[in-house]
């Protein structure tokens, strides 16, 4: 029972999303509802793909940047830190 | 008589000069005397001055040399105190090298980490200018080459995401589906909302 309303809800919810979307769709198109449905998967398409490769190029500037980030405190560490000689002196 | 007159004068000046030495070593002799004497009292007082030196020296020497026997002890003592002062100062420089890799370290990798995450959150919802051609690229050619799709070059035009208005425009065209034409208030907010999705440039990102 419990499996089951969390479904309703589910798809109650999806259904609204798609409804809503179906309909901004069309106001900005001016397409009709049955255009954008049948849009939907190729667009759904395209958002994953496009997806798929803006997290790709995250992924790769956030490492990039990660590893830069790394080795500027790295040096701000060793500036930092007390020389020898002047521990000496 | 004239003889004895001639005779002393003749001898006058010898006997005068015996007289004149006689006197001089009178003279001479009751100096030395006197010299002596006082030669013998100055003895006299240096003898009772090493007498008492003898007598008062000695003792401070004695307590000198206790002196200086505490300030050695004092002295090995302080020595065995600075060597622990030293030993304690190399463990807490070791401590501290210690503490110091085992937070630098960590905040090290927290910072890059934090840096990373950041950065590519703001790459995957902002796209830069010299991101969006490889993402464009990326995305033409993981996208299918199938069906009416051709969002992607609409969308990498507007470089807004998710595509809007300018994917709209060119939506219709790309399908072969008859665009109909927006005329009136929805030509209107198509432009309204193509250049409401206008695509922010970098140096407006970075501001």
């Amino acid at each position: 029972m419990k499996f089951m309303g969390t479904l309703v809800f589910g798809s109650a919810l999806v259904g609204a999303g798609l409804a809503y979307y179906v309909r901004e769709r069309s106001r900005t198109t001016g397409q009709s509802y049955l255009e954008v449905l049948r849009q939907l998967p190729s667009e759904a398409r395209s958002g994953y793909a496009e997806a798929r490769s803006r997290a790709q190029l995250a992924l790769n500037e956030g490492l990039r940047v990660a590893r830069a980030r790394e080795q500027q405190v790295q040096r701000d560490l060793v500036a930092a830190a007390p020389r020898d000689d002047a521990a000496v002196s | 008589m004239t003889s004895a007159l001639l005779l002393v004068a003749a001898n006058a000046p010898s006997t005068a000069l015996r007289y004149a030495a006689a006197f001089f070593l009178v003279v001479v002799g009751i100096g030395a005397i006197y010299a002596l004497v006082r030669l013998g009292g100055a003895m006299g007082k240096a003898d009772k001055l090493l007498a008492d030196v003898d007598t008062e020296v000695v003792p401070l020497l004695k307590q000198a040399t206790e002196t200086l026997d505490g300030v050695n002890t004092e002295l090995d003592k302080i020595d065995v105190v600075m060597t622990s002062v030293v030993d304690a100062t190399g463990k807490v420089d070791q401590t501290t090298r210690a503490v110091e890799s085992a937070i630098s370290v960590p905040a090290k990798k927290a910072a890059a980490f934090g840096a990373g995450v950041s950065h590519a959150v703001s790459t995957f919802f902002n796209r830069g200018a010299d991101g969006s051609a490889q993402a464009d690229a990326q995305a033409e050619q993981a996208a299918p080459a199938s069906g009416a799709w051709s969002a992607p070059a609409a969308s990498s035009a507007s470089g807004a995401w998710p595509a809007g208005g300018a994917e709209a425009a060119t939506a219709p065209a790309s399908t072969g589906a008859p665009a109909p034409e927006p005329t009136g208030s929805a030509a209107e907010s198509v432009a309204d909302q193509a250049a409401g999705d206008a695509p922010t440039t970098g140096q407006e990102r970075d501001s």
